[in-house]
């Protein structure tokens, strides 16, 4: 039935900088199928771009390092071998991100970025044919009046405007893969409700599979079929969004449900205590642990294996793991 | 969540212009509304609405071109070079950007003796010390921090630095513009938290500037919106959110994406964000959000609203709502 | 991204070693560096290290001149038998006093009225002293060196003073839009709001944050600037004879090419080995205080 498009086995990237190496993901392993929209959710610096670039292989050349996992996109380990998992990544991924206007360069007209990447494509095209296929992408984020956009320079277009670029050049290659980092943090939220819909409708018609970065969560939850929480590096919650946004199960995912701030009017919790572990000497054990108000004291000693919990929900957690050995 | 309603601030009619070389953008066009005695009061608002700017010009950073601003009813609408140091004290501001409003050359020790050295100038040595230590107890930031620079901590903390200086002087209203806008959510949790103590324990009054209508929903106790450089609703919190009046006000809080089952049952009914805000320098004539309003009739395209109390405390700028008879 | 939170005690000097590791990852920088430092040196201790000290004044010996370089004479000696390493020396010397005295006089006119120009944009002094800038930079650098130094005695001081006069302009433009756009950050506006006066923050909010461009861009002008003075006299308007300056050695020695060839090349060499010197440290530099990532 769907096949897996993205698989991602135990992989770790360091940074070298100034101070020594930061451990930043760590043995993280991801799966994606055809046709699915997986979200990733977790604060700033837990390594959700940094996962993210890896996948489409624009890490920081000599800072980062990748001792060890596999990135298999289409069955290619795009880290072995490099030329073909260039070749394979620029085929199959398309990546969209956080800020519309520094993702284009603002001495091109949009007609210039889109015939850019036309000019890869296997089949040459007649440049009526590119005008074509242009204006059928402009079309298909809706925008209004696509030829004058096509003519137009990025600061000639608003913000909703400039993101639906970016994603209408996704939509230019066949691409089976849209990496969307923050695509909407930017942007206002009447604007954000239409581009989210926009994704989504292109996402589902044209059968292909998103990965969705974002801490908009609500958004999140409407636009993703399972979500994967991210701490410190690693995944340490994933399972069917409807279940993990109704019941979380790890304590952290409980804890930031909590602190966000909710319509019916709760107020507002205390947040979780503490501050992100130091990349540099990452705990030995749950990173999670120093902050954890349900710590116990094997959480400190060694890390949590993944379980499922209620069947659907996989969870790194030793809460879980103990009452997995108990047979729950 | 009680406030002495006595008046504080009072802004009546204000407007500012700028002026721009593809013509007048009118980002503040006649904004009318009141902050009490130890009152939180929320402005929200898109881009391009004029809640920043209304913000600025409270604090001093402009003057506006047109109506008043009222501060314990004498007229503070001049720029801050021109107010008094006592002013100055009173009111204090904290900026979205919490990396960008502190100088990285200096420490924060140096950072916290700015307000004293300005504003008590005989505070020297061991006084300004204790002055300093107390500030940054304050915000809850253990000592050590003092001799670090702004680059070595985080953002949530950075913003806490900034809220110590701007309570360094003691001042009875604060003016937020977006001040949890660029942190975590659980980091926002925190500040926000520390906010309302400090709210409590000082009895301040906040102007709090935001796009989050969530946050608006656990955190103040009046909203008003905004679009446009128009008010167009300002009510007590709970009945913003439960029943609000203006199309705007529906639409923006239909499509706040929300985490639960649960709080879709809080939205209002669905009106589908359609269209885009249109340019500030070419406002269209009327109301200025009848291009996007489904509700539009012919008098949104021509005549502009004016502002109604519906209800006690409710009022609403729109032509659907005429004043009670 | 942020690396670790816990920063020791003492963070200026923390800040200087990260600083310094990073300058000293680049081979050239350091190169640069020793150049520099190594010329330094030289021109301090001219005295001591020249073979033959006296050279540097009035002396005659036609019976060494036009040597080829020996052991004696490292570089070879001159028309007049005088020692070349020896004058080039002290030639390197008046070099760098030059240098100096060109930013010490400059630098400090052009970054002061750079600073009032900025910080008062859109206000008559912004207008008064930019258009007196355009002023003195639409007169070519040289000419105007040349003519203020014309005015007074000849001698290396009012080469200097000539040269200074060409040069502050730059710096009153360089400073002028990094203040520009310093005072738009929050930092500032949140000090204007508190009532800070305008020397507070000129002084102490927008100048330590532009300070490094300013050092960066003095330690490549030190290349143009010799250069220059090296023009200088090479025209007769620099160090006045028998005082030794490069400038003066190449000109003079050009005429002895190709045969008597150490004259005029080895004193040349040392003028592209000054200015390499310290463009690759001015380079360094600007690397060093650019933005950190990651």
């Amino acid at each position: 039935m769907s096949d897996t498009l993205l698989h991602i086995d135990t992989l770790s990237v360091w940074y070298k900088v100034y101070e020594g190496i930061l451990h930043v993901l760590n043995g993280l392993s991801l799966h994606v199928d055809t046709g699915e929209r997986v979200g990733l959710i977790g604060e700033a610096g837990c390594g959700k771009t940094t996962l993210l670039k890896t996948i489409a292989m624009i890490l920081p050349a000599p800072a980062a390092q990748v001792p060890a996992g596999s990135v298999c996109l289409e069955s290619v380990d795009i880290l072995k071998d490099r030329r073909r998992g260039l070749r394979t990544v620029r085929d199959n991924v398309s990546m969209i991100f956080q800020d519309p206007t520094a993702s284009l360069n603002p001495t091109l007209t949009v007609r210039t970025f889109m015939a850019d990447i036309l000019k890869n494509r296997p089949q040459r095209l007649s440049k009526g044919d590119k005008k074509r296929v242009m204006l059928q992408a402009l079309e298909k984020v809706s925008m209004p009046s696509p030829e004058r956009v096509l003519d137009s320079y990025p600061i000639q277009l608003s913000g909703g405007m400039r993101q639906r670029v970016c994603i209408a050049m996704c939509l230019l290659k066949d691409v089976r893969l849209i990496l969307a980092d923050e695509p909407t943090t930017s942007l206002d939220v009447t604007i954000e409700e239409q581009i989210l819909e926009l994704l989504n409708d292109l996402v589902v018609k044209g059968g292909k599979s998103m990965i969705l970065v974002s801490h908009a969560l609500g958004a999140v939850r409407k636009m993703t079929d399972r979500v994967c929480v991210m701490y410190a590096g690693e995944i340490i919650e994933t399972g069917a969004s409807k279940r993990v946004f109704g019941k979380p199960a790890h304590p952290y995912t409980q804890g930031l449900f909590d602190a966000t701030p909710k319509l019916s009017g709760e107020g507002i919790s205390d947040g979780i205590a503490g501050e992100l572990p130091s990349y540099l000497t990452p705990p030995d054990g749950c990173r999670f642990a120093p902050r954890c108000p349900s710590c116990l004291p094997i959480c400190n000693g060694s890390q949590p294996s993944i379980v499922t919990v209620s069947g659907a929900q996989d969870v790194a957690c030793h809460l879980y793991t103990s009452n997995e050995e108990n047979g729950e | 969540m009680s406030t002495t309603g006595e008046t504080l601030l009072e802004v009546r009619n204000l407007r500012k212009q700028f002026n721009t070389r593809y013509g007048a953008l009118i980002a503040v066009a006649g904004v009318t509304f009141r902050i009490d005695n130890s009152e939180i009061f929320g402005l929200v608002g898109e881009s391009g609405s004029g809640k920043s700017t209304v913000g600025s010009m409270i604090a001093g950073m402009y003057a506006s071109n047109g109506g008043e601003i009222l501060y314990r009813g004498q007229d503070i609408d001049k720029p801050a070079a021109k107010r008094s140091q006592q002013l100055k004290r009173e009111i204090q501001m904290v900026f979205q950007d919490p990396g960008g409003s502190l100088n990285p050359r200096q420490t924060i020790r140096q950072i916290l003796s700015f307000p004293f050295r300005v504003h008590s100038q005989s505070k020297r040595g061991k006084d300004l010390e204790n002055e300093i230590k107390t500030a940054i107890g304050k915000v809850g930031l253990p000592l050590s921090y003092l001799e670090k620079y702004p680059q070595a901590i985080g953002g949530g903390e950075k913003q806490l630095v900034c809220i110590a200086r701007a309570l360094a002087t003691n001042p009875s209203f604060i003016v937020l513009d977006e001040p949890t806008s660029a942190l975590d959510v659980s980091i926002q949790a925190k500040i926000s938290n520390t906010l309302l103590e400090l709210q409590r324990e000082f009895g301040l009054s906040y102007l709090f500037i935001t796009h989050n209508l969530c946050l608006i929903r656990n955190l103040v106790h009046r909203t008003a919106i905004m679009y446009l450089g128009q008010l167009c609703e300002t009510a007590p919190t709970s009945e913003f959110f439960s029943d609000p009046l203006h199309p705007y006000t529906q639409m923006l809080l239909s499509s706040i994406p929300v985490m639960s089952e649960a709080e879709e049952q809080y939205k209002p009914q669905e009106v589908k964000s359609v269209g885009e805000i249109p340019n500030p320098i070419h406002r269209p004539a009327g109301c200025g959000f009848h291009t996007r309003c489904p509700f539009c009739m012919n008098i949104c395209k021509t005549k502009e609203p004016e502002m109604v109390e519906i209800k006690p405390t409710h009022f609403v700028c729109c032509h659907l709502h005429k004043a009670p008879a | 991204m942020t690396s670790s939170k816990i920063r020791p005690a003492r963070p200026r000097e923390e800040r200087m070693k990260r600083q310094w590791h990073k300058f000293s990852s680049n081979p050239l920088s350091l190169l640069g560096l020793l150049v520099v430092l190594g010329l330094a040196f030289i021109a301090i201790f001219a005295g001591n290290l020249a073979p033959y000290p006296d050279h540097a004044g009035l002396y005659l010996d036609f019976k060494s001149a036009n040597q080829a370089p020996s052991w004696r004479h490292l570089a070879g000696t001159d028309e007049y038998g005088r020692d070349i390493l020896s004058r080039m020396f002290y030639g390197l010397r008046v070099s760098l006093a030059i240098g100096l005295l060109v930013l010490g006089l400059g630098v400090p006119i052009g970054v002061l009225l750079g600073l009032i120009a900025g910080y008062y944009r859109n206000t008559w002094m912004d207008t008064a002293i930019m258009r007196f800038t355009d002023l003195f930079m639409a007169i070519p650098p040289l000419i105007l060196a040349l003519v203020v130094a014309a005015m007074f005695t000849p001698g290396y001081f009012f080469a200097a003073v000539g040269i200074a006069t060409a040069w502050w302009p730059w710096y009153t433009r360089l400073t002028y839009s990094l203040v520009t756009s310093l005072s738009t950050e929050l930092y500032v506006r949140y000090a204007e709001l508190g009532g800070a006066k305008a020397r507070y923050i000129i002084l102490k909010e927008i100048l330590p944050n532009a300070i490094s461009p300013i050092f960066t861009k003095m330690s490549l002008d030190m290349g143009m600037i010799i250069i220059i003075a090296s023009s200088m006299s090479f025209v007769g308007l620099g160090v006045q004879p028998p005082a030794p300056s490069l400038g003066s050695m190449v000109s003079n020695g050009i005429k002895y090419l190709p045969e008597f060839w150490w004259i005029p090349v080895f004193p040349a060499l040392l003028v592209v080995l000054i200015v390499l010197g310290f463009n690759l440290l001015g380079d360094g530099l600007r690397d060093v205080f650019a933005i950190e990532e990651l």
